[in-house]
């Protein structure tokens, strides 16, 4: 069984995403508003005297930083659109052969934030470096500046669900400050999930598990992403499996065999069952 | 895994034991299946697909997916297969 999952993407949606993207991240160049907010105000500035060197500074990271996503999903773009229609070997044999290496943009973007943490397309940046630095992480001084800059931030939602992903003690710690000190409720909620998902990821640390799943259940049960709610049914599964721990009665357990006859689990009370859902693949 | 499944029966024959499936494929596959390796124990048959009810009610995610039940429909093991399985069910068998 081969494991490749962009092929689906290309087939069935009209806009190929990142297959590592945990959410839909589609927002390839969202500056041109905030370039054009701030241009008119520092024309303004400049007009009236006073010296926008800083913010000059400050801004020019932003566009830079677009571009080089853009250059990135545009290459991408061009390699699905000629995945298209192609056999599954074929897109494999393209994919592995084609796919953009992102490990100079990696860099670059890395270093624009960090020249320029509070510039414009900063959280953006590290958004999209979370997607493609896949387990080894992203800078750890990335952190601080998501810490110092972006703590409250309306995308930090985004931010932290990718964070399930990295195994970096910086994550752990970062996750944990926002679960704990941000300001944007959904992002408090994300963090435990994410930090949830780790834990889960490593099977390990059940107690602490526990604690934050108590913890999200609280205070975040309707936290929403991607239009679901998830503390709902986390819960419900949780439920399920409480259902069926060892020690506790099997659930009843009524159907039929293959030809349609009546069978019940509690027919066998009395005989040791060996319960085996399986399939001749 | 049949034969391992198939010794197990054989050996508790005239024991209080049974095999009891959940089958996620199609009533024409199950019915070849059961005949290609002579599988004598009953199955529940869970509509022809893997997300069919009754796995659902399990939160099945893979296959196969094993629980051994003592004697009163308590669930005592789960996802023992192979050594493990007979190890299992010879324990439960000396607590009868």
């Amino acid at each position: 069984m081969t494991k490749f999952r962009p092929i689906r993407n290309v087939e069935f949606n009209s806009t190929p995403l990142d297959p590592n993207s945990l959410i839909d991240t589609n927002s390839i160049c969202p500056y041109k508003d905030i370039m054009i907010n701030k241009f008119i105000p520092l024309t303004i500035a400049m007009m009236i005297g006073f010296h926008p060197v800083a913010s000059m500074a400050q801004d020019a990271s932003g566009p830079t930083i677009s571009k080089i996503i853009k250059t990135h999903e545009d290459a991408v773009e061009v390699l699905y659109e000629k995945m298209r229609g192609k056999s599954r070997e074929e897109q494999q044999k393209l994919y592995q052969a084609e796919y953009p290496k992102p490990d100079q943009a990696i860099e670059s973007i890395t270093a624009l934030v960090l020249a320029n943490p509070g510039g414009s397309a900063s959280l953006d940046g590290i958004d999209w470096l979370l997607r493609y630095s896949g387990q080894k992480g992203i800078d750890p001084a990335l952190y601080n500046v998501l810490e110092t800059h972006h703590l409250h931030s309306e995308k930090l939602q985004a931010i932290v669900l990718k964070m399930a992903r990295s195994r970096t003690p910086e994550t752990q710690n970062f996750l944990t400050t926002v679960s704990e000190k941000s300001k944007i409720k959904d992002a408090r909620g994300a963090a435990i999930l994410s930090l949830m998902k780790r834990i889960e990821r490593d099977k390990e640390n059940e107690e602490e598990h526990t604690a934050l799943s108590k913890k999200l259940f609280a205070e975040h049960a309707d936290l929403i992403i991607n239009g679901r709610n998830v503390t709902k049914s986390i819960k419900a599964k949780r439920e399920a499996e409480e259902k069926l721990a060892i020690g506790k009665v099997a659930p009843e357990i009524i159907g039929k065999d293959v030809d349609g006859k009546e069978m019940k689990l509690s027919d066998y009370r009395g005989k040791i069952v060996v319960l085996d859902f399986w399939g001749d693949w | 895994m049949y034969p391992h499944e198939r010794s197990l029966v054989a050996r508790m024959k005239d024991k209080p034991f049974t095999i009891l499936g959940v089958n996620s494929d199609s009533a024409k596959r199950y019915k070849t299946a059961i005949k290609e390796n002579e599988i004598t124990w009953p199955s529940f048959w869970d509509g022809g697909k893997t997300g069919g009810p009754i796995a659902t009610d399990w939160a099945v995610r893979g296959w196969p997916t094993i629980y051994i039940l003592d004697t009163e429909g308590v669930i005592r093991y789960k996802n023992t297969r192979g050594k493990a399985m007979d190890e299992a069910v010879d324990a439960l068998m000396e607590e009868l």
